[in-house]
């Protein structure tokens, strides 16, 4: 029932927008009133059907209904109300669901909300179903959640991933990333409009760039959700680590911010007006590629996604709008002419260009970071990896640059200025960038890189608080009281004070992430009860382990108890394990009063009672959130409407194609989309060992019977060597097919076992249970694993008589893998 | 001298891994198979600070092998613990930091490295984003430099005019 209702009204919603795309073309290329009136009743008829749809989904997941595929596919009866109301999110079928649930919301605030313009509004219309038609087209087809579940029906499900169980962060932060990246449909709707009409006014430009501030201030909480759930969940005291799946967030926020600035330039001066419109369909264009990375499973990534059918329809969506986004650059790039009048590039101008500079230079950076794996794979047939100390060492460069524009920039007057006054205006804030370096100096950070920050924070925090207030300042000078003259600011120009309450938060960050990077450090024990440990000025005192039972969590918990000189705080840290899937993750668990810059991780509890734990002490790391919160508010300061009157419309520049325009994009288009479409069917989890073909590493371990095995004792008989352990699922799946090819090969093939991180207990129970196949290895200190490259297990080397590496296998193997390779060691 | 210095280093073998031992629970070892072929160091040996120091940067430019995205440093798995203290022992060893990464990629291929080495084809990756910084910063610079030259040029025309107007009215 709930499945073919469900699926009728995403059907619905096709419909809708299906038809409703080119009524809104139509509109916008005729201006007929009639058309675009059926064109905003198609476009809320889009919103209800996925309303309607996701509302169903909910029912169906509330009420336990497993005949809905999705439903059986991440619910539990045992899982909690919260739990599963936003187990919609959880997974694949459903996030996308949920994402036409978001696109509905947006279009209906773009209808209700946008007042006027209709001979935009037809077009804007038009291209935001457009975008909706892709997505229904997923929901209906290839992603559909609302499949029936073939028969038997289970009476019970697996219940959703238990990331999402463990934390509140992993519950809202999908939501607020979907918010940003689904929202920039509407900007790049608008500015896809401004292009169709071969013009873009002054009238225009004002609620495109508050529409691209609310999917930007969306971008800016959702990345800060997710680096504090990194830091607070996945267990390694960090916030940030240049995944591929962080960085693809972080891609149309960079460009979404250039788009920002430069449409200030355009506001004043009537230029930049193309480049904005590019820096607003990028940031699309960014986050539709962001969801293929995400969504494809072609890149390494901690939130790893499964591979799905999807990431092919992804990549034709994303080619599809890059083929439409150059054409029509080129078609109207021409049209689009420059407000004649005072188009003098010269102070804070110029600074607006570099920050539009430095922001692409860093999208461009960190694009080609994330990309690079696909491209070498595609090039060299090898894999590289591009991580932290690649994006460090290129983007820390550009953004203290941006930092330090964030001090010069709004410092420079507008307009014509003779350099005296630029120089005056410059020097000024030196004394306040001085402090800054002194005060970093007396607080410890004698680091060059830290010092340098605070000088550039120091410097911007002045000008952003001189400029900020200059309305207010202006007030008072009038005569008006201190709060009078702040309110009378607030209300006549929120968009310059919210412009600067960002740039407080910007800096807040950017000081932020200086001291928590130079100043964390760390430190590792065993504890037995009632021992302590020091970290920074913390004294840790370990007092007892529990065992935490929830309905489809099993914890093991610590205790411990620390003592600052003052003060005594009780806090704890678990690690959880679900008993449903073999994920888990550390966790630590407020108790009491918790500083927030101590990270505590329960690395093991052994037989004895004691447990290792490793601190971790990241100062400042709070105002990092708190930096970013202070950003979004800023974004919503800018959004509340000032007073002012609109000016004349203008357009009609020189008609025809640019072929510049087609060449540049074709080269940018091409590579991006061979490349990304090469990634497939790369599993970006194997990697070739360099080992084959060369000597097998020698090895001289005891077996779990205290015999010693050796590789020179094989006595020139082939070996196959398997690392393995009991938590490793494929290795326990492949067991048995060792056991009966040990037992074929008896005397012909060496069969040994090496353990992989497991306690030589665990490997002695299994063994007596299920039986063995071969001598097992223990590996003090993964010394062999480390000397034989081991990513993982099970991982299985077939070693000739000559003592030479052959073949390597990753994951587990059947018979027919075995049968091949055994007979080229033979 | 290099002579001296790897007997320094079989000499360090035998006491070092007391010290690994009671750090990490296992003993870290470097056998002559290891010695063939790491070389000989062409860094200088590392104690105390300095060592911890360098033994956790060079460590936080590897992939730990079985986490996602992490770095050896920052991981906490038993396969990069060891791995960290082999980083430590061959840093105090006196094997430079590229040394010691070719140890590693020896055996876990290219992909261990966080960062790619800048040579062949890997270049593109450090040389395109600077590459495309330097050019839009020409960009830039051309497009106020021309904006100024327009303003000149238009003051200049302005001039002329008047000079012009100036001349027949007379």
């Amino acid at each position: 029932m709930a499945s073919s209702l469900g699926q009728a009204f995403v059907l619905l919603g096709l419909l809708a927008s299906a038809v409703g795309a080119p009524v809104g073309y139509y509109a916008g290329a005729r201006g007929s009133e009639r058309a675009l009136d059926l064109a905003r009743k198609l476009a809320l008829a889009f919103a209800l059907s996925m309303l309607l749809a996701t509302l169903i989904m909910e029912w169906a997941l509330v009420t336990h209904d497993f005949s809905v595929s999705y439903v059986a596919h991440v619910g539990s009866l045992a899982t909690p109300l919260h739990i599963t109301i936003v187990s919609l999110w959880s997974s694949l079928e459903g996030s996308i669901l949920f994402w036409g649930l978001i696109l509905g919301v947006f279009t209906t605030l773009l209808t209700l909300l946008q007042k006027g313009h209709t001979e935009y509004l037809g077009y804007t219309l038009g291209t935001v179903l457009s975008v909706a038609v892709f997505f229904c087209f997923l929901i209906a087809g290839p992603a559909n959640p609302f499949a029936p579940t073939p028969a038997p029906i289970p009476v019970d499900g697996p219940g959703p991933n238990p990331l999402l169980q463990n934390h509140v962060l992993m519950i809202i932060h999908p939501p607020m990333l979907y918010m940003g990246y689904v929202g920039m449909t509407v900007p790049f709707a608008m500015a896809v409009a401004a292009l169709l009409r071969g013009s873009l006014t002054p009238a225009w430009l004002r609620p495109l760039r508050n529409w691209l501030l609310v999917p930007t201030g969306f971008l800016s909480l959702g990345i800060m959700l997710g680096g504090w759930w990194s830091y607070e969940v996945l267990g390694w005291g960090g916030y940030w680590a240049w995944d591929p799946v962080e960085n693809a967030s972080f891609l149309p926020w960079l460009t979404a911010v250039a788009a920002v600035h430069s449409a200030i330039v355009l506001e004043r001066r009537g230029t930049l007006k193309a480049w904005t419109l590019i820096l607003v369909m990028v940031s699309f264009l960014l986050t539709i590629l962001g969801t293929f990375l995400t969504r494809s499973g072609v890149v390494n990534s901690v939130h790893s996604f499964t591979q799905s059918p999807i990431g092919p329809m992804f990549l034709s969506f994303l080619a599809l709008c890059l083929v439409a986004v150059v054409l029509l650059l080129a078609l109207r790039i021409d049209q689009l002419v420059s407000e004649p009048g005072d188009d003098a590039v010269v102070g804070r101008e110029s600074a607006f260009l570099l920050n539009n500079l430095l922001l692409v230079a860093l999208m461009f950076t960190v694009l080609v970071g994330t990309l690079f794996p696909i491209i070498a794979e595609a090039v060299r047939g090898v894999k590289v990896s591009v991580g932290e100390p690649y994006f460090n060492r290129m983007a820390i460069p550009i953004s203290l640059g941006l930092l330090l524009l964030l001090g010069i920039g709004p410092a420079l007057p507008w307009g014509r200025t003779d350099s005296r006054a630029v120089r005056r205006a410059l020097l000024r804030p030196l004394p306040a960038g001085a402090a800054g370096a002194v005060l970093c100096w007396l607080l410890g950070g004698h680091d060059g890189s830290v010092l340098l920050t605070s000088f550039l924070a120091g410097y911007a925090l002045w000008v952003t608080f001189d400029q900020g207030s200059r309305p207010a300042r202006r007030r008072l000078g009038r005569g008006e009281g201190a709060a009078g003259a702040a309110g009378g600011a607030l209300r006549r120009a929120p968009r310059l004070v919210g412009a600067y309450v960002v740039h407080l938060g910007v800096i807040v960050t950017f000081v932020a992430i200086a001291i928590s990077s130079v100043f964390q450090s760390s430190a590792e024990a065993t504890l037995a009860p009632g021992q302590e440990m020091e970290i920074g000025d913390y004294r840790l005192r370990f007092e007892e382990v529990g065992l935490e039972q929830q309905p489809h969590l099993e914890a093991e918990k610590a205790r411990s108890r620390s003592s600052t000189t003052a003060r005594t705080r009780a806090r704890s840290s678990r690690r959880s394990t679900s008993t449903a899937r073999s994920v888990s993750r550390s966790r630590r668990r407020r108790c009491g009063r918790r500083p927030h810059d101590l990270y505590l991780t329960l690395m093991n509890v052994a037989a004895n009672g004691t447990i290792g734990l490793r601190a971790i002490r990241t100062p400042g790391v709070v105002w990092i959130w708190i930096g970013v919160l202070v950003m979004v508010a800023g974004t919503v300061l800018c959004l509340v409407p000032p007073g002012g009157g609109a000016s004349a419309a203008r357009g009609g520049g020189r008609r025809g194609v640019n072929a510049r325009v087609l060449w540049i994009g074709a080269l940018i288009v091409v590579p991006l989309v061979v490349f990304l479409g090469l990634s497939f069917g790369h599993d970006p989890h194997l990697i070739d060992s360099p080992l084959i073909d060369k000597p097998a590493p020698p090895f001289a371990l005891r077996s779990l019977d205290g015999e010693e095995v050796s590789l020179a004792q094989m006595g020139g008989q082939p070996v196959v060597l398997n690392f393995w352990a009991t938590w490793c699922q494929p290795c326990v799946a492949e067991h048995p097919v060792l056991q009966e090819y040990a037992r074929r090969y008896a005397g012909k093939v060496h069969f040994v076992g090496v353990i992989y991180q497991d306690e030589s207990s665990n490997i002695r129970s299994f063994v007596e249970r299920r039986g063995g196949w071969g001598p097992s290895l223990v590996d003090p200190g993964s010394q062999v694993a480390i000397r034989y490259g081991v990513y993982g297990a099970p991982e299985t080397f077939f070693i000739d008589r000559d003592g030479v590496v052959r073949k390597k296998v990753t994951g587990p193997m059947g018979p027919g893998i075995l049968d091949a390779y055994l007979s080229e060691v033979l | 001298m290099s002579r001296v210095a790897v007997a320094l280093a079989l000499g360090l073998v035998v006491v070092a891994p007391l010290a690994a031992q009671a750090q990490e629970g296992f003993r870290v070892e470097v056998d002559e198979a290891d010695l063939a072929q790491l070389g000989e160091p062409e860094g200088r040996a590392l104690t105390g600070e300095e060592l911890t120091e360098r033994a956790h940067a060079v460590a936080s430019l590897m992939r730990c092998p079985s986490c996602q995205g992490l770095s050896v440093a920052d991981s906490h798995t038993p396969a990069s613990a060891a791995m960290r203290a082999k980083v430590e022992r061959l840093l105090a060893l006196g094997y430079s930091q590229e040394q010691v990464l070719s140890y590693f990629e020896a055996s876990f291929g290219e992909f261990i490295r966080l960062a790619p080495r800048a040579e062949g084809f890997n270049l593109f990756v450090w040389i395109a984003p600077v590459a495309i910084l330097l050019a839009g910063f020409a960009l830039v610079v051309w497009r106020i430099r021309s904006a100024r030259r327009a303003r000149l040029a238009a003051a200049d025309l302005e001039a002329f005019r008047e000079r012009v107007r100036a001349e027949v009215e007379r």
